[in-house]
């Protein structure tokens, strides 16, 4: 199969291919997209940074983490990032890091908070693009859950 | 005023996060792209093919499962339609694709990403790895158990599925 693995939206007839070094292009492509990325994350991880600071000073969150520490002790997390887990569900993987910044959070709760985000993120934008590849969006996001939790209470145990 | 100050602390801490953010992540996806422009990328993929068919997965969805592990769930996918308008593929296998791609997806930047904040990017990778496996053979194991799934309901090839 010599099927090319560029999709298509992202590949312009010719580009990197003829005329410029590959390694110039990967460097120009590559700077093009994280700036994408970076605009893209300014949308929705600023505004995710703004509410948590004002919850934060407000005393809201203390409120919030205090009422869900049970359920966070599970992971081994204070119970503050149980809003950063709620927003990365939603919203996005950077902008429930961006919720978890206030907390202080040290190594080993940064590891464990880190890989529970990074499979399950962002659910209403992939499940959506899940669904359109013809995968069973249900299925998938009960996985994505089920793994999340479990990698978050085995890394507790373990680190 | 503690609304203000939240505000504008909640804009500063917001940018410097971005700048971290682009440190850890430019040279991941320049490494990315130049893997995709030399081909090496075709390659791992060409190399993956006789483990999906051993796994239980279609073989031609194996350029979906590179550009979803390596790249992120949105490239992936876009290859899914890509070669299910040529070729349609059991729904199912789709299914168990996104599985284990929807669990363990662009290793390289978010785990860069997670780096730039300190936690540990290896025993982040490990684990998405074992679990993504997990539930891959968990839904396989499913699906073996009722043989009618796989002659099941077959994707019909959609052309008109991306529009300009």
């Amino acid at each position: 199969m010599a099927r090319s693995l560029t999709p298509p939206a992202a590949s312009r007839p010719g580009a990197g291919r003829e005329g410029t070094h590959p390694l110039q292009a990967a460097v120009s492509r590559g700077l093009r997209s994280t700036l994408r990325i970076l605009v893209d994350l300014a949308r929705t991880m600023i505004p995710a940074m703004i509410v948590v600071m004002i919850l934060d000073r407000s005393g809201w969150l203390a409120r919030i983490a205090g009422l869900a520490a049970p359920a966070m002790a599970w992971f081994g997390l204070p119970g503050g990032t149980a809003l950063a887990l709620l927003i990365g569900n939603t919203v996005g993987l950077y902008s429930g890091i961006a919720a978890a910044i206030p907390l202080a959070l040290d190594y080993k709760q940064w590891t464990i908070l880190g890989t529970m985000l990074a499979i399950s993120h962002a659910h209403p934008v992939e499940a959506s693009i899940i669904a359109r590849a013809g995968a069973n969006t249900w299925t998938v996001l009960a996985a994505r859950l089920l793994a999340s939790a479990a990698a978050g209470a085995l890394l507790n145990l373990v680190l | 005023m503690w609304l203000l100050d939240a505000i504008v602390d909640g804009i500063g801490e917001g940018i410097l996060l971005l700048l971290r953010i682009g440190l850890f992540v430019a040279p991941v996806l320049i490494l990315l792209e130049w893997a995709r422009l030399t081909g090496r990328l075709d390659r791992t993929t060409h190399r993956l093919e006789p483990v999906c068919r051993h796994l239980g997965l279609a073989p031609e969805l194996a350029p979906s499962l590179t550009v979803g592990a390596v790249l992120g769930v949105i490239l992936g996918s876009g290859v899914v339609l890509e070669t299910t308008r040529e070729q349609p593929v059991p729904r199912d296998q789709v299914t168990l694709l996104f599985v284990f791609v929807g669990i363990f997806h662009a290793m390289f930047e978010e785990t860069a990403a997670i780096f730039a904040f300190g936690g540990n990017g290896l025993i982040m990778v490990t684990t998405r790895f074992a679990f993504g496996l997990a539930a891959f053979w968990v839904y396989r194991r499913w699906l073996a158990l009722r043989p009618a799934a796989l002659g099941g309901p077959v994707l019909a090839p959609h052309p008109a599925r991306h529009r300009s």
